[in-house]
């Protein structure tokens, strides 16, 4: 009985290693004109910002119900004995908190672990990758939950914003406030640290702010896994993967248009690299 | 408005939420007590959302959406300020208890319980904190409650007794006063109050962002010893964690604690409560508390390190820049701006280290770099310069600034992201329509009229990789020429115009 991993779906795996590593995917949910959506399931990323074009309603997002864990957790315990579910930041979402509580319910059936990834997006979904394989390959949950810590400050991504707006409406703009009113016209550049929304840079230009997604790939030593995000700008992520081509192979660069959930935090025109590998020593 | 319902409460909050969201950073800056480690903001803000997020799923009864707001409070706080809140919305909810609705005196008695909670949780209380702030409001709402029915005039009462109780706390608090800040919780707790106010003068949960929070004074507020240095106490561990169990007994969990650490908070109630403390070995804090109940959510922060990294990336960035737009732009961001004049005298304050955090010079201009070369020997030694020899040279240096990084990294990408930049500055000749045309310093051109000796200038100038050109003006019809001129000529670059007001130049040009 294998180790079974268990994400939320702001890890933004793609649906093909989802489904090859048997990785169970919990939603969050968006709510959008008085309907809920679950993330990536019953809406789109490219459907909302199709949508919020023509409607002046703001989705609101909100952690997976209390049941959708309980499911999965009554779903593997029918399977293993040990399941693994890795979050994203704590200090960005409850999931991490509420994946913990309906976990009390299983005490005495299955043994189930709660990981903060303290990241998100492709980051998260590098530990959940690392942790998968590892689970996949036989190791004990011991091992998989130390191979996940092990990727956890391994994986960093840095994020262009046009527009910090809908960051901030979300709440969780943290210390990149300081990127907020400024008089000249800047693209901000925004990194998780410690868990949180951190400030990364500001750049005149948003051919100035992919050459410094560029830069990231480039001050990586090794890389293991590269990926590009985009928020509805599909022909920028392209120009951005051609050039990284020269830093890591391009057909090995995931590519994702951001969850719905991400989306609504970030707005269109995001552009975010993120990758798993070692930093150059400065 | 006379009473106060379940539906306008939760609507208050997330007013609350909303304001706390735009003031974190500026309390991040100023947490200096128990330990500064810039964290008050942070921690306040999540706690209030994760509780608020609780009270909106209440029903409409002003004591339901209390009691969800404090079982939502006390299972997420965070920090000593989110723990000690966490407890003070516990006595709220106790006060509205039975309540479908609250008029200002149901609210000052439950402001009163509150206070009572909020001081019995902290072992040690301490004044000069947002338990003062909690005094002060209760004292107050109950001095003012009778006479103010209508719930804005109550509640703008309690606002002004807050902010001058949040005034007051650097005469309470010694280390305040040394850091030159109030106490971040306590202003956290008057930030919450003013959203609420705000509500209920408006009647919507939307606060306007007013600027940029960190100010450049703010980045000298940190005046910390140096890092390592004997007089700096160790301040251990912050240790959380969430205690449950039949018949808990706060007391008892107090005494049992107190010897472990300091800064020890407690709150909750007979099943469940939260702990925080401060203490050099957490293992022995979670075997104590194990005997006591069941430990859960376990929380664990190096203090010295995360101390160390914020005290170790206090810089101030010192701009030399005249003109009113100039001065603006820097204070933007996040420099402090030194006019001509005072440049000299800002060099001998620094040279004698009269400055609190690690300064980066900007000069942005070549009479400023002169006097920096003509400080005696010896005494320019612990200066960090980027010679930037233009304004534009200096905006570039500032934007690419990052007070997280390490003051070497930091000079690296300031001196290239300033080496990326071409500026063009076009200056009177004389009296007689004559003027100079400069190129990164070095006179290019000079001729009758501004658009002429401007198009000669940019004749010098090969510009194959920019894409944004920025025209700081004095005066908006020369900007407008400026502007069509090079859009003719760069139909590609983005052209932005900005009123510098430099005194010396007609017109400052970047072009990146």
């Amino acid at each position: 009985m294998a180790v079974r991993i268990i994400t939320d779906s702001i890890a933004d795996l793609p649906s093909g290693i989802v489904e090859e590593l048997g990785i169970t995917v919990v939603p969050l949910i968006i709510n959008y004109e008085g309907r809920d959506y679950r993330d990536g399931v019953d809406l789109s990323a490219s459907e909302l910002y199709e949508r919020l074009k023509t409607s002046p309603a703001m989705p609101k997002t909100s952690i997976p119900p209390p049941s959708a864990f309980l499911q999965a957790y009554e779903k593997l315990a029918a399977e293993t004995g040990e399941i693994l579910v890795i979050s994203l930041s704590s200090r960005l979402s409850g999931t991490y908190e509420e994946a913990r509580q309906c976990a009390a319910a299983f005490r005495n059936r299955v043994r189930i672990e709660v990981l903060d990834s303290r990241t998100a997006t492709i980051a998260e979904g590098f530990v959940v990758l690392k942790a998968a394989r590892a689970a996949k390959a036989g190791a004990s949950l011991s091992q998989v939950i130390r191979v996940a810590q092990e990727a956890i400050p391994r994986t960093a991504l840095l994020a262009s914003f046009d527009t910090l707006k809908y960051l901030q409406r979300g709440g969780r703009i943290g210390a990149a406030k300081v990127l907020l009113g400024s008089l000249l016209q800047i693209n901000p550049l925004i990194t998780l640290r410690d868990g949180l929304v951190a400030p990364a840079g500001r750049v005149r230009s948003r051919a100035k702010a992919m050459s410094a997604l560029l830069e990231f790939a480039q001050s990586f030593a090794s890389i293991e896994e590269l990926a590009v995000g985009h928020g509805a700008c599909p022909e920028d992520a392209e120009a951005l993967i051609e050039r990284l081509g020269a830093v890591f192979p391009k057909e090995r660069i995931w590519r994702s248009n951001t969850t719905p959930v991400i989306g609504a935090h970030t707005g269109p025109g995001l552009l975010l690299v993120s990758a798993l590998g070692d930093r150059k020593e400065n | 408005m006379t009473s106060l319902g379940g539906r306008d409460f939760k609507g208050l909050l997330q007013a609350a939420v909303h304001r706390l969201e735009l003031n974190a950073p500026q309390l991040d800056a100023w947490n200096v007590f128990p330990v500064p480690d810039g964290d008050t903001g942070a921690n306040m803000l999540q706690s209030m959302r994760a509780a608020v997020q609780e009270a909106e799923q209440a029903g409409d009864d002003i004591a339901e959406t209390a009691q969800a707001l404090a079982e939502g409070a006390l299972h997420w706080a965070r920090g000593n300020s989110g723990i000690i809140l966490s407890q003070f919305w516990q006595g709220l909810a106790q006060g509205l208890a039975g309540k479908k609705t609250a008029t200002s005196c149901d609210l000052s008695r439950a402001f009163r319980r509150a206070r009572d909670l909020a001081y019995s949780a902290v072992s040690k209380p301490t004044e000069g904190t947002i338990l003062t702030v909690m005094h002060d409001v209760a004292a107050a709402a109950a001095q003012c409650c009778s006479r103010f029915q209508d719930l804005r005039a109550f509640l703008s009462r309690i606002v002004r007794a807050a902010r001058a109780s949040v005034a007051r706390t650097p005469k309470l608090l010694a280390v305040l006063q040394g850091a030159g800040v109030v106490d971040s919780g306590a202003q956290g707790l008057l930030v919450i109050l003013e959203g609420a106010l705000g509500y209920l003068r408006r009647g919507s949960a939307s606060a306007r962002y007013r600027g940029p929070s960190l100010r450049p004074r703010d980045l000298r507020l940190l005046r910390l010893p140096p890092a390592g240095s004997s007089a700096v106490a160790r301040y251990g561990y912050c240790t959380e964690f969430l205690l449950r169990g039949a018949e808990l007994d706060l007391e008892r969990i107090k005494s049992a604690l107190n010897p472990l650490g300091d800064s020890l908070v407690i709150a909750g109630g007979r099943s469940l409560a939260r702990v925080h403390i401060h203490a050099p070995d957490p293992a022995a804090v979670f075997a104590a508390a194990g005997a006591l109940g069941a430990v859960e959510g376990e929380q664990v922060h190096d203090l010295d390190r995360r101390r160390q990294e914020k005290a170790g990336n206090s810089y101030t960035l010192l701009a030399g820049a005249d003109g009113r737009g100039f001065l603006r732009l820097f204070e933007n961001l996040g420099a402090m701006p030194v006019g001509r004049h005072d440049w000299k005298r800002a060099l001998r304050r620094l040279a004698r280290r009269a400055c609190g955090s690690r300064p980066i010079l900007l000069p942005n201009s070549a009479e400023n770099i002169d006097l920096l070369d003509r400080l005696p020997r010896g005494q320019d030694g612990g200066l960090a310069v980027v010679a930037t020899r233009t304004i534009p040279q200096g905006i570039a240096a500032a934007l690419a600034f990052d007070p997280e990084l390490g003051l070497e990294v930091n000079l690296a990408r300031m001196e290239r992201a300033a080496g990326q930049v071409r500026t063009i500055e076009i200056q009177r000749a004389g009296g007689n329509g004559r003027f100079l045309g400069c190129l990164d310093g070095e006179r290019v051109a000079e001729g009758t009229g501004v658009r002429r000796v401007l198009e000669l200038s940019l004749e010098r100038l090969s510009a194959r990789e920019a894409d944004v050109a920025t025209v700081y003006y004095r005066r908006l019809p020369q900007a407008e020429a400026a502007v069509s001129l090079l859009r003719s000529i760069y139909p590609e670059i983005r052209v932005e115009s900005y009123s510098g007001g430099h005194p010396g130049y007609e017109l400052v040009i970047s072009i990146e």
